[in-house]
């Protein structure tokens, strides 16, 4: 059996951000300014764990980018768009129960009829797949429960040993690590515990950590699932539209006159529209669209992505106006300048004094501004879906999943577990980027370090 | 200050223009009226006679720019092999019959048109038709138009057309449009189009009907109240509490109490405000009970149902605000006249709100104006969550309904808002800081 890649047009964008990074982080790198700027940071120890963290978030959303479709002699033309993400939690993909069941229940969360020696009983069913092992669900859950954990434990802490002897073997050698302390070597410990947990909880016949939502899906890798949806609209929103931020901001500061008040009208208008209602009108027309497209393109994993790229493009849309804006002002202050005097002085035209000399000096606002805005993305993204103008309902996000749950708070017992995962899952994501995007700011901008 | 207040005013109308021409735009020409009517009708299968019912509902039949006086009587689609219609004219007048182009889905195919008219004597067909009224079309995708007239005579019971209309595969996309060419003043040439009744009259805030047939413009004015109801209350309480956390943490500045402050603010920045909407309910209603869940009532009544949406509110703000305030505190902190004051030998308190406070309250208040149109404007979220019926609901509810009218008028009503804040800001700087001259 083998397989056939499919890059989705997010797919593309996102590689190409990677590349973009890369390359922008090597030519950063060579100038010393940029070099004092990430030693402060690497210096704060909440932004590095907080940089681990999003590490983290950040290599599951990769997994979970790489498409392909798995093609065997049967089928030729391949069956349905995967991802190696997928292909690692095949497991929990596959035990979908048939409805509701709490985190760590063997039983169902609702009760139905059974025929039993010959009578109608209503009972709590037996979950199709959770702790199928097990003889007596009631009685024996908890200590299997316990065993797990303690097994997940033990391995967890056993990498997490193995890290901490690896880092202090390498602080003998380097300085770099040793001035860390033991802050890589127990983030390594954390996040080993927490994967060796999730498998050993999950393992052969384990249970739903987060328990299923109403179509019996794991909630857990739902929750997994939209960590990519997250990271994309928060990170492709802003560099979509950033080189027009950029490129506007430079020419109205630079060339002041009638370019200045014509995009200083443009980006007056734009933001003058609520976002929100910009973002609406826009959806609604691109449902439109992509109810036109041809059948070829209907599948829903490829509508989605297309909807996903055009919701980035129309969040994007609304956010630069704010970035041209203080790019603007930052170019009207470099224009006078003495070094863009010198450079113009010798003669050199408008576009290379533009390129070498003033956008490589504004770059600092971008990095700020696009890291600042992350968060806030991430979080629109869930008050999007719920109004219904976000990601499309087949696509996992955190959104979608307050959306489904939302619905389930007037039912008594409450249905928590769907909100419960993605809180936890968005506080893990929008706190460490708030704390990294503070430290950030904290090392980039000037007016702070004067102080 | 007259003479600035009325140019600033002056300024903002271009770009009033300038939204209204973008919105005009994202509606109505990135979308034609069809394929809004076809969002709308929401089925696969929808024939062209519900979208120009659905049209005509809406006046969305009208020209986008310039009304030239055509107009349709009717129409007959070719749904079978051989379609056959009387249409009835309007008497002495041109008239015109638009074979439409099939959607570009479609295969072009030729077709045979055939018209004939009760008073043949009076009806004089272009050249293009042989003498028995018939027309063998090649086939093409293009639209196909043919002007005819239908002489004077008696027009007490105007003359009848006979249309028939033949088609290999029939396919109800393909049909023969009747148009009339009528009397049209010349104002209405410009006012009797979709520009004009869907965009221009925005401008003087005539917001027309939503599609359930209520007048927009009657509707904000109803849920203006219960928005305003829970806003004012939150500017006023939320101002306050945030001042003065903000200043405690200004007060202890550098010290724990200011370090695990500011990470509670980033804390309760980074969770989602539907968490907090959903947490309060299910705390405060669901297992508290001091509240109802949801509900809006007039009067004095309305302060249970108003007291929740308030409280959480102005905890979702608190963490953002404070942040932001605590910088301004530091920032004014770091001037040189406060060095002054503590020079004199002041009380580290006095200084703080004696002095630093003054100064700090310009941006805080500058920054409180720009938001004051939006206390109309209504919150979504909250307002959905509680079942406020205010602005922000009715938003939300159009935007679900995917009410195209209401959507284009909430975005106009608020960018005008939003207008309105800046210049409010810009006033009220001059107002409060004599620093900034005016120009």
């Amino acid at each position: 059996m083998g397989f056939r890649p499919v890059f989705l047009w997010s797919d593309i964008l996102v590689y190409a951000l990677m590349a973009g990074g890369g390359l922008w982080l090597c030519l950063a790198l060579r100038r010393e300014y940029w070099r004092a700027a990430l030693r402060q940071v690497a210096a704060s120890r909440v932004a590095m764990l907080s940089f681990g963290i999003l590490c983290v978030y950040a290599s599951l959303a990769f997994l979970d980018t790489l498409h392909f479709k798995p093609v065997s002699p049967e089928n030729p033309g391949g069956g349905n768009i995967t991802s190696v993400l997928d292909l690692i939690c095949d497991s929990l993909r596959r035990r979908t129960e048939t409805t509701y069941s709490a985190p760590f229940a063997t039983r169902s969360f609702s009760m139905e009829t059974i025929g039993q020696d010959g009578r109608q009983v209503r009972v709590y069913p037996r979950l199709k797949y959770a702790a199928a092992n097990l003889g007596d669900p009631d009685a024996e859950a908890a200590a299997d429960i316990q065993g797990r954990a303690l097994t997940g434990l033990a391995w967890g802490v056993g990498v997490g040993a193995l890290a901490f002897v690896a880092c202090g073997l390498w602080g003998r050698f380097s300085r770099a690590a040793k001035s860390q302390g033991y802050l890589l070597p127990g983030f390594l410990t954390v996040i080993a515990i927490l994967i060796a947990e999730a498998i050993a909880l999950n393992r052969d016949g384990g249970y739903h950590i987060f328990g299923t939502d109403k179509a019996g899906l794991d909630v857990f890798y739902v929750a997994l699932k939209s960590v990519r949806t997250g990271l994309i609209i928060g990170t492709l929103t802003t560099l979509i539209v950033t080189p027009f931020a950029i490129l506007f901001g430079v020419l109205a500061g630079y060339f002041g006159g009638w370019v200045d008040d014509i995009i200083q009208y443009v980006y007056t208008t734009l933001s003058s529209i609520p976002d929100i209602l910009l973002i609406a009108a826009a959806m609604l027309i691109i449902q439109a669209w992509l109810a036109g497209l041809p059948a070829a393109e209907q599948e829903t994993v490829i509508a989605a992505d297309y909807r996903l790229v055009c919701l980035c493009i129309i969040m994007g849309i609304t956010s630069w106006t704010g970035l041209c804006r203080l790019i603007r002002a930052e170019v009207l202050k470099l224009r006078e300048v003495e070094y863009v005097q010198a450079a113009d002085a010798f003669g050199l035209g408008h576009a290379t004094i533009m390129a070498r000399h003033l956008v490589p000096n504004v770059m600092h606002i971008v990095l700020i501004s696009v890291v600042l805005r992350f968060s806030g993305l991430v979080l629109a993204e869930a008050v999007l879906a719920y109004v219904g103008i976000g990601v499309d309902p087949s696509m996992q996000s955190w959104g979608n999943m307050i959306n489904l749950a939302r619905l389930e708070l007037a039912r008594d017992p409450i249905v928590w577990w769907n909100l419960l995962a993605a809180f936890v899952f968005m506080l893990c994501l929008v706190l460490p980027a708030n704390l990294f995007g503070d430290a950030v700011r904290d090392a980039l901008d000037p007016r702070l370090r004067i102080r | 200050m007259i003479s600035y207040i009325i140019r600033r005013c002056l300024y903002a109308i271009p770009t009033l223009i300038g939204v209204n021409v973008i919105v005009f735009a994202l509606f109505f020409f990135v979308n034609s009226p069809d394929d809004m009517a076809r969002v709308h009708l929401g089925q696969k299968r929808v024939t062209p006679e519900q979208i120009d019912a659905w049209k005509r509902e809406r006046s969305l039949d009208l020209p986008y720019f310039y009304n030239n006086g055509w107009r349709r009587l009717g129409s007959l689609a070719a749904d079978e092999a051989e379609n056959k219609a009387e249409l009835a004219t309007l008497g002495a007048g041109t008239y015109a019959l638009a074979v439409d182009a099939p959607s570009a889905a479609t295969e072009a195919q030729s077709c045979n048109l055939r018209v004939q008219c009760s008073a043949p004597a009076r009806l004089s067909l272009p050249a293009d038709f042989a003498s028995d009224g018939t027309l063998a079309l090649p086939a093409t995708t293009e639209r196909r138009r043919f002007v005819f007239q239908i002489g004077p005579g008696d027009d007490e019971e105007p003359p009848e057309l006979t249309l028939s209309f033949a088609l290999e595969s029939p396919a109800p996309t393909h049909r023969v449009v009747l148009e009339y060419k009528g009397d049209i003043a010349p104002l209405s040439r410009l006012t009797q189009t979709i520009f004009y009744q869907r965009s221009v009259k925005m401008l003087f805030f005539s917001y027309g009907r939503s599609d359930d047939g209520k007048d927009i413009g009657d509707e904000i004015l109803k849920r203006m109240w219960p928005s305003l109801s829970i806003a004012v209350p939150v500017l006023l309480i939320a101002m306050f509490v945030d001042i003065f956390f903000a200043m405690l943490s200004a007060f202890y500045r550098g010290t724990y109490v200011d370090y695990w402050g500011v990470i509670l603010c980033v804390l309760l920045m980074s969770i989602s405000g539907l968490f907090y909407i959903m947490g309060a309910q299910v705390l405060f209603s669901k297992i508290l009970r001091l509240v109802p869940i949801s509900g809006y009532d007039d009067g004095l009544h309305s302060i249970k149902f108003i007291a929740l949406p308030i409280v959480t509110v102005i905890i979702m703000g608190l963490g953002g605000s404070i942040r932001f305030y605590r910088t301004v505190f530091l920032e004014e902190i770091g001037k040189d006249y406060v060095r002054t004051a503590r020079a004199k030998g002041l009380s580290e308190f006095s200084v703080l709100f004696v002095h630093a406070l003054k100064n700090a309250m310009l941006p805080i208040l500058t920054s409180v104006v720009a938001g004051l149109p939006f206390l109309f404007a209504g919150n979504l979220l909250l307002e959905s969550f509680f079942a406020i019926p205010g602005m922000g609901s009715f938003t939300l509810d159009a935007i679900q309904r995917q009410d195209f009218a209401v959507v284009q008028a909430m975005v106009c009503l608020g960018s005008f808002l939003y207008i309105v804040g800046l210049v409010l800001t810009d006033i009220s700087y001059t107002l409060v800081d004599p620093r900034v001259r005016l120009e």
